[in-house]
């Protein structure tokens, strides 16, 4: 098989060894980028992130790079976003006020409620329930563990939740709509299960 | 369900293994990664770097070693030991740390929790407390803090001690892990001088006390020694995560059997 030219986006928010490294281990050909063009020409892209919401859009509106991934979105080919890269992709956050995401999948990102008693950020291993039939899952077993650390979760639609998390309240881990796929955890902390989350995503 | 985590920690002096793992036919125990990445095969859930090496010269040397495991496993790692500076922090993040973690520095100059966590997030910040029970005799202030006693207050019950353990500082325990919270940090690495290398348990009463003065998650260290140890640090201890060293690196238990005991006697782990 070829390897997938994979292209992860740099927006100076976060460290990439780690996620490069994985996607590099399950066999996919990665560059990291801030250019459009490799973005364009790449099969697959993987939209990382670390840090706060605000900050991040506005590194990606800064390098022009906010219509470029909206584009590549909607050209149909697979684009997965990793915890902050996650939420990116959705309508609307309201960490540290209100900041507008690139808009690909409906839904909102807010804060875990506190006074539940829950200690936040949510961080350490949990385990992710199947919700829908994921490509993203085949090889891996229901209710395994993932590495998490987030302090701020996605509502969205039942119908783009394909895998779920509880802490507190049930919020969603992975999410799909048709080309675009969102993971709340880190996949490449959180061993065999998340490389081989990142492998299927090279096949998806 | 969250899991508890169990964190192996390895002491790492001039890029080597101090006090290896011994019993298993590593082709080079002494090599930080090579002991990483047995860890990861075993089950740990996270990986404790503790930098010991006494010479600023070879701090380079650290970085690579962090470098080299963050490409090779897939597991959160977390760095401590000799970072003194916002700098240093970014260097071993950026080197793959997931996590840094600071002691001496820390209580010399809390600004350096405030400011890390303000670069990095919370997340990334882990403040190690070192702490034994007051004699009673009553502690001048060593290392003249005498505004941050100010804060933070005299040593009731546990005394904060840095320089490795050796510089008793004149602060208290709880009100220190109050403090450090409260200027950023995201984790507390909790260890019991007085327990520590005893293999008599951990410090269930100062784990008590630290785990409800605070609302990040705790780490428990010092005194491993039975797989129940393991269990009391978390039931009664309320901690989120055990971190041994000796046990693990002489092989008197595994990961995985600490992690059987537990999840037999009902605690959530990743298995």
């Amino acid at each position: 098989m070829k390897a997938s030219k994979v292209a992860v986006v740099d927006y100076r928010t976060s460290n990439l060894l780690s996620i490069v490294k994985a996607l590099q281990k399950v066999g996919a050909e990665v560059e990291m980028t801030q250019d459009a063009e490799v973005i364009n020409n790449a099969d697959r892209v993987v939209l990382p992130g670390v840090g706060a919401f605000g900050a991040a859009m506005r590194n990606i509106e800064s390098l022009g790079l906010r219509e470029v991934l909206c584009q590549f979105g909607r050209s149909g080919k697979p684009l997965i976003g990793i915890c902050l890269g996650m939420q990116l992709m959705f309508d609307v956050s309201y960490e540290q006020g209100k900041h507008a995401g690139l808009g690909l999948v409906h839904g909102d990102v807010v804060e875990f409620p506190s006074g539940s008693g829950l200690k936040v950020p949510h961080m350490g291993w949990n385990q992710v329930g199947f919700r829908k039939d994921s490509t993203l899952f085949h090889g891996t077993r229901d209710n395994d563990y993932a590495y998490f650390v987030h302090s701020y979760y996605v509502r969205t639609d039942d119908s783009f939740v394909a895998g779920s998390t509880d802490y507190g309240i049930p919020f969603p881990a992975v999410v799909e709509s048709g080309n675009i796929f969102g993971i709340q955890f880190h996949p490449e902390k959180s061993q065999n299960f998340g490389l081989k989350i990142l492998e299927n995503f090279l096949r998806v | 369900m969250l899991a508890k985590r169990i964190i192996p920690c390895l002491d790492v002096n001039a890029g080597r293994v101090v006090k290896g793992i011994n019993f298993v036919n590593l082709t080079d125990a002494g090599d930080p990664v090579e002991s990483a990445r047995f860890y990861e095969r075993e089950g740990a859930d996270e990986i404790v770097f503790l930098d010991i090496t006494a010479s600023v010269d070879n701090r380079s040397t650290m970085l690579d070693v962090v470098r080299r495991t963050a490409e090779t496993i897939f597991l959160p790692l977390t760095v401590g030991g000799g970072i003194r500076t916002v700098d240093d922090m970014r260097r071993m993040l950026s080197n793959g740390a997931d996590k840094v973690s600071l002691n001496t520095a820390a209580v010399r100059h809390p600004g350096l929790i405030v400011e890390g966590a303000k670069e990095f997030g919370v997340q990334c910040i882990v403040v190690a407390i070192d702490a034994r029970r007051t004699t009673g005799a009553g502690s001048e202030t060593k290392i003249g803090e005498a505004a941050l006693v100010g804060e933070v207050g005299a040593p009731e019950e546990y005394e904060v001690y840095v320089n490795g353990g050796r510089t008793p500082t004149g602060l208290d325990a709880v009100g220190w892990a109050k403090y450090a919270t409260s200027c950023g940090a995201g984790e507390i690495l909790l260890t019991s001088i007085d327990k520590d290398g005893t293999n008599s348990g951990y410090d269930i009463d100062m784990l008590k006390k630290i785990t409800s003065a605070v609302n990040v998650p705790v780490i428990a260290s010092g005194g491993a020694g039975t797989l129940d140890h393991f269990y009391r640090a978390i039931t009664d201890g309320n901690a989120d995560a055990v971190l041994a060293a000796s046990v693990f690196h002489f092989g008197k238990f595994k990961i995985r059997d600490v992690k059987n005991y537990l999840s037999e006697k009902g605690v959530s782990v990743r298995v």
